[in-house]
């Protein structure tokens, strides 16, 4: 069984980089179902073999085990909303709301920041529910969108970091957020973890991360993609910022009352102030109380529905599902687990590597990867293999979790950053160096300082051996930031028209901030271990190197025609 | 020009301003109504869509027909994980056989200890919607009886869930039948 | 707990009021003035 893991991960793999880099030109939901058919016949050969028909006829099961429903089921009353609040002019309300706080003291800058970190705040338990709701709102920001209050660049940078947040604003969710995956397993040291151990690490790492991949998507993903952004910029004469009169909007009272209903929804959702309960149940609710106040059709809502996220979801559940039953996450995770015995990474080099996984893997739901690969970082501890402390194992759980919730953000694969993507009218992976960057080089390791110098002493005060030192991580917040704005601003700087040159000077900006944050990463684990901490730059080096691969060089050529058919 | 001539032919890239208009900003989300320009993989994309679809139908109305409709709400968050040391007989990934019973995998639910609940409801104050685990595992306690009674279950996954202890006394003599 | 946020709502507040190329000093203030809301908003989330 051991052997047959290894080949259904490698025909996973296999199957989704010919993808990636264009080899395969058909939509991910055919490749992953295509996937999945090839791991039933692998894995029912073997299993015919060893186990008889018994087993062969249960894998079918097996395999739907993987698809997580409830992403699928919020995105899906998410986009239900977000049809409701178009359909009765909810829409013109908000930005009537939004013309009212520009006027206001923190001014249109002020407004664009709380927007953008509205995500992290509300903490939903899966991003696409806000994103598919407001993303287009935030697309009437632009020219097209009818406001015409941000040019082009701005647009892209206030989608793009709005986009991130949402995609990583699952983590740190209280209800059902993927972070309770991993605080599920630290409540066996940690008596209070499953009230938020990692909620706060990762809101932290993510407020940040958001702002750096604002100025990646500025200096470098506009200068590497200048022409994959279909967006219009506003003709001369048509005033944009600034310029020209204000104009008043005025939007209808249904509206507004629709506007009220979705916040009310949101609100009873994250407080739940009428017991446990599912969140789709109440944003539904919301969306039918629309239908009858607001006086809209189902149709209205229906309209909101955009299938491919949800199909590449169901998909990519599939494919996970096929592997976890064919024993492809254990191969995985047995390979990650012999990095240990390379010298030159040992322990520190290994989670370096191990914490970016899903960043270098990035799949449509970080669900998919967390279930399987949580627990094996778990028996990292004390549980079987004692690598690591539980203190540790809470520091690294908070590097990995904040990296595998954002991942779903650069996946092509019907990830929700494409969302994004097509509201900004980018080709697919334009985001996706933004995005990498953030989650390797800022988020993991802030989040790691975070759990190490306030965290674990916030949830195990009793023990003197957790220090807080909240200087510490200022301190590491403006390190951090600061390196990579170096490297990101140093780097806009010496890109030119060659595009393989531009790439090198990208990956080689991955590969200095993956060093400093595995150095980082084993400095939280390790303090100050010079051994441990260059085996953790040289893994960060690898994790880096891995994703820097991974960011496209070009969009046009390559993924309009894996994801839109071959270019005429 | 009527809807069907500005549709693109076949192998040809649907321009942007033609694609269906749904949310500002986010039409080229109608990917599947982009699927006729895909030439070459056309019945593939087909097959492939309806695959996913009913994968969907069948995850939400299998449940449904079983008796176990609880089983579609979970956020498969794992917080119920947090049980630990408070599950008396010692079941640590709680949310693996609420997927088991969603999807009937019979070894998934053995495997992780299913057949050794007793029930006891410790681990529902941990699940972050109330949902009612111990009424799930008793459903999919007896949909696996009736299986390993008709000899639908591997004997493997029953000698490996002896040999571990993770059946309980309730269900050894069906196990111990089946084995035999 | 509020502190560290206010703080990383600032800085990210400069930063992004920076890349959406509103740099006027004013612009700036106003950043991090959303910023700051935005952290004490996020700290308010969190347990305590």
């Amino acid at each position: 069984m051991e052997f047959l893991g290894y080949i259904t991960l490698a025909i996973f793999l296999g199957l989704m980089l010919l993808t990636l880099f264009g080899y395969i030109r058909t939509p991910v939901q055919t490749v992953l179902v295509l996937s999945t058919i090839l791991c039933l016949i692998v894995g029912g050969l073997f299993r015919f073999t060893a186990y008889g028909w018994n087993s062969v006829a249960l894998m079918p099961n097996e395999f739907l085990g993987g698809i997580i429903l409830h992403p699928i089921t919020a995105l899906l009353t998410g986009l239900f909303l977000a049809g409701g609040l178009k359909a009765s002019g909810g829409f013109e309300a908000l930005k009537a709301i939004l013309g009212y706080l520009r006027r206001s003291p923190i001014g249109l800058v002020g407004t664009l920041v709380i927007l953008i970190n509205l995500p992290v705040i509300s903490s939903l338990p899966c991003g696409r529910i806000l994103a598919a709701a407001l993303l287009p709102l935030l697309f009437t920001f632009g020219f097209e969108g009818g406001l015409g209050i941000l040019t082009k660049s701005q647009l892209i940078v206030l989608i793009g970091a709005f986009t991130r947040n949402s995609m990583g604003s699952c983590g740190p969710s209280p209800i059902g957020g993927v972070g309770q995956i991993a605080e599920g397993f630290l409540g066996s040291f940690f008596p209070t973890a499953s009230d938020g151990i990692l909620r706060a690490p990762q809101a932290f790492a993510l407020m940040l991360g958001t702002a750096v991949v604002a100025l990646f998507l500025k200096f470098i993903s506009q200068k590497l993609y200048p022409n994959d952004v279909a967006l219009r910029e506003a003709p001369a004469g048509i005033a944009t910022q600034g310029g020209g009169s204000e104009i008043r909007i005025k939007a209808p009272i249904q509206g507004f009352i629709a506007l009220a209903i979705f916040v009310m929804s949101l609100l009873i959702a994250i407080f739940q102030p009428l017991g446990k309960m599912p969140v789709q149940s109440v944003l539904v609710a919301g969306a039918l109380l629309m239908i009858v106040v607001c006086r809209i059709r189902l149709n209205d809502l229906l309209e909101g529905i955009i299938l491919l996220p949800v199909t590449a979801m169901a998909a990519g559940f599939l494919a996970a599902g096929a592997l976890a039953a064919t024993g492809g996450f254990v191969a995985l995770a047995s390979i990650l687990n012999s990095l240990v015995s390379i010298k030159a990474l040992g322990v520190a080099g290994m989670l370096a590597i191990f914490v970016q996984f899903q960043t270098i893997l990035p799949l449509s739901c970080a669900r998919i990867l967390t279930a399987a690969l949580v627990p094996t970082l778990y028996l990292f501890g004390p549980a079987q293999f004692n690598f690591l402390s539980w203190s540790q194992l809470a520091i690294v759980m908070a590097a990995y979790i904040i990296n595998a919730t954002t991942s779903c953000g650069p996946s092509p694969l019907g990830g929700g950053g494409m969302m994004g993507e097509g509201t900004m009218r980018a080709e697919t992976g334009f985001i996706k160096g933004a995005y990498t960057f953030a989650s390797m080089a800022v988020m993991a390791p802030m989040a790691a300082i975070f759990m190490k110098f306030l965290n674990l002493s916030v949830f195990q005060p009793s023990d003197p051996g957790f220090a807080r030192n909240i200087y510490m991580i200022a301190a590491f917040a403006l390190v951090i930031a600061g390196v990579n704005i170096t490297f990101i601003l140093l780097g806009s700087r010496i890109f030119n028209p060659n595009v393989s040159r531009n790439f090198f000077v990208q990956l080689l900006g991955f590969l200095f901030s993956g060093g400093i944050g595995g150095g980082i990463l084993a400095f939280a684990l390790f303090e100050l271990d010079t051994t441990k901490i260059c085996q953790g730059v040289l893994g960060g080096i690898i994790a880096a190197a891995l994703i820097g691969l991974m960011a496209p060089k070009t969009l046009s050529k390559r993924l309009t025609a894996t994801l839109s058919g071959p270019t005429p | 020009m009527s809807d069907t001539e500005k549709l693109p032919k076949i192998g040809e890239k649907r321009s942007d301003s033609n694609q269906p208009l749904i949310l500002p900003g986010i039409h080229r989300y109608q990917f599947f109504s982009n699927l006729k320009d895909r030439g070459w993989t056309l019945n593939l994309d087909r097959v492939a869509l309806f695959g996913v679809v009913s994968a969907l139908l069948a995850t939400i109305i299998k449940p449904l027909l079983r008796g176990n409709p609880a089983t579609i709400y979970c956020y498969e968050c794992r917080a119920c994980y947090a049980t630990q040391d408070r599950c008396p007989v010692g079941i640590s990934l709680q949310a693996e056989l609420v997927v088991a019973g969603r999807v009937l995998d019979y070894d998934r639910f053995i495997r992780n200890g299913g057949l050794k609940c007793i029930r006891c409801g410790n681990c529902q104050s941990y699940c972050v919607q109330y949902l009612p685990l111990p009424k799930m595992f008793e459903v999919m306690q007896q949909e696996t009886r009736r299986a390993i009674v008709a000899g639908i279950v591997p004997r493997e996954s029953l000698t490996r869930g002896l040999e571990k202890g993770l059946v309980g006394k309730e269900f050894i003599d069906d196990v111990v039948r089946s084995i035999a | 707990m509020w502190i560290i946020f206010a703080f990383v709502g600032v800085l990210s507040g400069l930063i992004i009021a920076y890349a959406l190329e509103m740099t006027s000093p004013k612009e700036l203030f106003q950043g991090a003035l959303g910023g700051l809301i935005a952290g004490l908003l996020m700290s308010a989330m969190l347990p305590h």
